[in-house]
This record gives C-alpha cells, sequence and structure tokens, in this order.
C-alpha cells in the first residue's frame, strides 16, 4: 500500500539537512565575526597610523594638545656664486680662482626675521659649511676655481631654539651672488622630538586617543634611530606599521633626511 | 503535521538566505579602502619629500623619466606597484595595472630657482600583494 504525506524518515532527513545548514552557517557567521572584528581592528589601528602621519608635518598644537603634530615652517634660500667675468665687481678684475670668496646675505634686506642660530649652510654635496653670523648677517667662504659656479643652499627657521654655531671666517668678496627667494619647507621639529621624548607615554596616548603605539624617527642615510618612543612592539598582536620619508632638524638645526615609522596595535 | 513541513521549509530556506549573505560578505574585503588611503598618501608623500629634499624638480626639469622612477622605487613601500610620467596637459595611460584599484596623484612643478618648467608628475600606484 503506498503511504500519503511525510514519513519519519523524510523528518529525519530534513532535520539533519537543516543541521548541517545550520552547523555551515554557524560556521560561516563565527568566520566573519572574527574577519570582521580583525578587520576593525586593522582599520582603526589603520586610521590611527593614518592620521598621525599625515599630521606630522602640520604646526597646529604644542605637545599638550597636539602630540604628533611635529612640523614647524623652515626656509630654504638657494645661493649661487658664479666665478665668471660678469659677476665680479670689479668688471676691471680677470676671472682667476677665488679660494676665499666670502659669501653674505642678510636676512631682514631678503625680508624675513630668521632666528639666526637654526641657520645652516650646505654645499652641493650636502656637506654643512662653516659661517659666521652676526645681528642678521650670514657670511661664510667659498673656494671656487675660476669659471666655475657653485650652488649652495641656506636653511633657517623662524621659531627654534639652538645654540649658535658662528665661527670667524675670512675672505674677499669679489663675486656678486645670485641669491633665490626662500621657499618654506616642512619639516619635523627638534624641539618637538625632545618635548615628545621628555612626556609619559600614557599622557600621550591619553591626549592622542591611540591605543598602543611606537614611534621612530630614523636617518635615512646613516639607518641611525634618532627618536624611539612608545611602548615595545609586541611579539603577538594585530600590528599596523607606516613610513613616511620626511626632513627633520637635528640637535645642530642640520636638516636631514630621515624616514618616520610609526606601529599601532 | 503539514505546519510543521511548512515550519521546516521556511527555517531551510532562511537558513540558505543567511548562508549565501554570509558568503558574499566574507568575499568583501572591507580592507581595501584603507589600502587605498594609505596608497594615496604614500604616492604624495613621496613626492612631496622628494622636492622639498631637492631630487624631484632637477629630475622633472630634465624630463628625465628612468631617473623619476629609480627614485621612486626607493621611496615607495615594495608592495606599491606604480608607473609615472612627467607631462604638461595630457598624460598617456601605459603600463597601468588594469585588475586592481588605482590611485592617482598630480604633482605640480613650476619651476627649478629661475628656470620654468610648468610639468607635472602624475603617479599612479596601486597594491600589489
Amino acid at each position: 500500500m503506498k503511504k500519503k504525506g511525510a514519513s519519519h524518515i523524510d523528518y529525519m532527513i530534513a532535520i539533519s539537512m537543516m543541521i548541517i545548514i545550520l552547523a555551515i552557517l554557524v560556521g560561516f557567521l563565527n568566520s566573519f565575526l572574527s574577519n570582521l572584528r580583525h578587520e576593525s581592528e586593522s582599520s582603526a589601528s589603520s586610521t590611527e597610523a593614518i592620521s598621525v602621519l599625515s599630521g606630522v608635518l602640520y604646526e597646529r598644537g604644542n605637545i599638550s594638545s597636539r602630540p604628533f603634530d611635529m612640523g614647524t615652517k623652515a626656509y630654504k634660500i638657494f645661493l649661487v656664486v658664479n666665478n665668471t667675468q660678469p659677476y665680479y665687481t670689479n668688471r676691471s678684475l680677470i676671472a682667476a680662482n677665488q679660494p676665499s670668496e666670502l659669501v653674505s646675505i642678510n636676512y631682514t634686506k631678503l625680508g624675513y626675521i630668521a632666528d639666526i642660530n637654526s641657520t645652516v649652510v650646505y654645499n652641493e654635496n650636502n656637506m654643512s659649511v662653516p659661517y659666521s653670523i652676526s645681528s642678521d648677517a650670514l657670511s661664510f667662504v667659498a673656494n671656487i676655481a675660476s669659471g666655475n659656479s657653485m650652488l649652495f643652499t641656506v636653511y633657517f627657521d623662524d621659531d627654534s631654539n639652538f645654540t649658535s654655531r658662528s665661527v670667524a671666517v675670512s675672505g674677499y668678496d669679489n663675486l656678486t651672488e645670485i641669491v633665490y627667494p626662500a621657499e618654506e619647507v616642512m619639516v619635523v621639529k627638534y624641539n618637538k622630538i625632545i618635548d615628545i621624548n621628555k612626556t609619559s607615554y600614557s599622557l600621550v596616548k591619553n591626549i592622542s586617543g591611540i591605543s598602543d603605539f611606537r614611534l621612530r624617527v630614523i636617518d635615512a642615510t646613516t639607518n641611525q634611530t634618532f627618536l624611539d618612543y612608545g611602548s615595545p612592539t609586541p611579539t603577538k598582536a594585530n600590528i599596523v606599521a607606516l613610513q613616511r620619508r620626511l626632513l627633520y632638524q637635528n640637535s645642530t638645526a642640520g636638516i636631514v633626511q630621515g624616514k618616520i615609522i610609526i606601529q599601532t596595535w | 503535521m503539514r505546519g510543521y513541513i511548512y515550519t521546516l521549509e521556511v527555517v531551510f530556506a532562511a537558513a540558505l538566505v543567511f548562508t549565501a549573505v554570509i558568503f558574499i560578505f566574507n568575499l568583501l574585503s572591507p580592507q581595501q579602502l584603507t589600502s587605498t588611503k594609505v596608497i594615496k598618501e604614500s604616492a604624495y608623500d613621496v613626492l612631496y619629500y622628494m622636492d622639498v629634499s631637492g631630487s624631484l624638480r632637477p629630475v622633472v626639469l630634465a624630463g628625465d623619466e628612468p631617473q623619476l622612477e629609480s627614485l621612486l622605487s626607493k621611496y615607495l613601500p615594495v608592495n606599491v606597484g606604480y608607473e609615472s610620467q612627467i607631462c604638461r596637459e595630457s598624460c598617456s595611460l601605459v603600463n597601468i595595472e588594469t585588475n586592481r584599484t588605482v590611485v592617482v596623484v598630480d604633482y605640480y612643478v613650476a619651476g627649478l630657482r629661475d628656470t620654468y618648467i610648468g610639468s607635472k608628475v602624475r603617479l599612479w600606484a596601486w597594491q600589489k600583494f
């Protein structure tokens, strides 16, 4: 006799299938929620790291309001010394080697109120050039062969606190230099690096609202660490690390090519 | 009895729908949005750094794209693929990754000291892995 409707076996099969599907569903749900939690943590850490890096060259406050805004506006002036006839102050002179050509600029005449102790002069090989500074007049000496031209870069800041590194220089001013207008350059300020290094980690965490972090400033040329601040990197955690290239001031007002690395977790 | 069967069918159908929805959401990664932002910031930051450190403008003035890409390879993260071009108005789309989300950054360079350049560096960047 043919039986109509669902039998016990049909119910058992249906319930079994449903249990299997529910198990798959729970598996998916568990994996989904776990991924979501990881993504959410990573995303939060990424956002924090991005926010630190994108704000690092801003100059918007002090250590107690915006601890990671470590930027300052510095100025860069290009200076060209050309040892050819048209640049001689005395046109009757014949172009000759100038071992002690005195190069001078005056910040006030250029229209800038500079913090004179923040001055640093580099030659074309990025080597620091000794200089003399008095009031607002900067002087240094160039050793330039006849027919050659040399490029110097002068950096200065208007709100820093460096010790004077002025030395006596002497020479003869035979050539007229070409001085280009100052360009603004955002760099990481030495004083801000000192400030953050002196401030307790928990305070910076509270002000910034970042969970946990480690911040490093590294000299990109020598790979030496200039600042290592924050909590040690844990061996097991969901860590986001971002890096940015930038210029920073060292303890002698030198402008250094560096990189900043932020790790958050 | 028929009521039980309907209930089972509804539960079965709902479970199938939920499974499908969760499976689809699993395939969509929210990480992509953050990565795109990081790549865009990195691309701009690298060009700005090259500019302030003095290496960008001479390269743009010389129109030396191989040198530009050599510098970019030093500074961009290893997992970022890129293509760059020095151009004025229109830049050609060559060697750009077609299967990835690509961000574009334009960096305008007016001049180098007293020499007018009037060009831009267009940098396309994407996540390699």
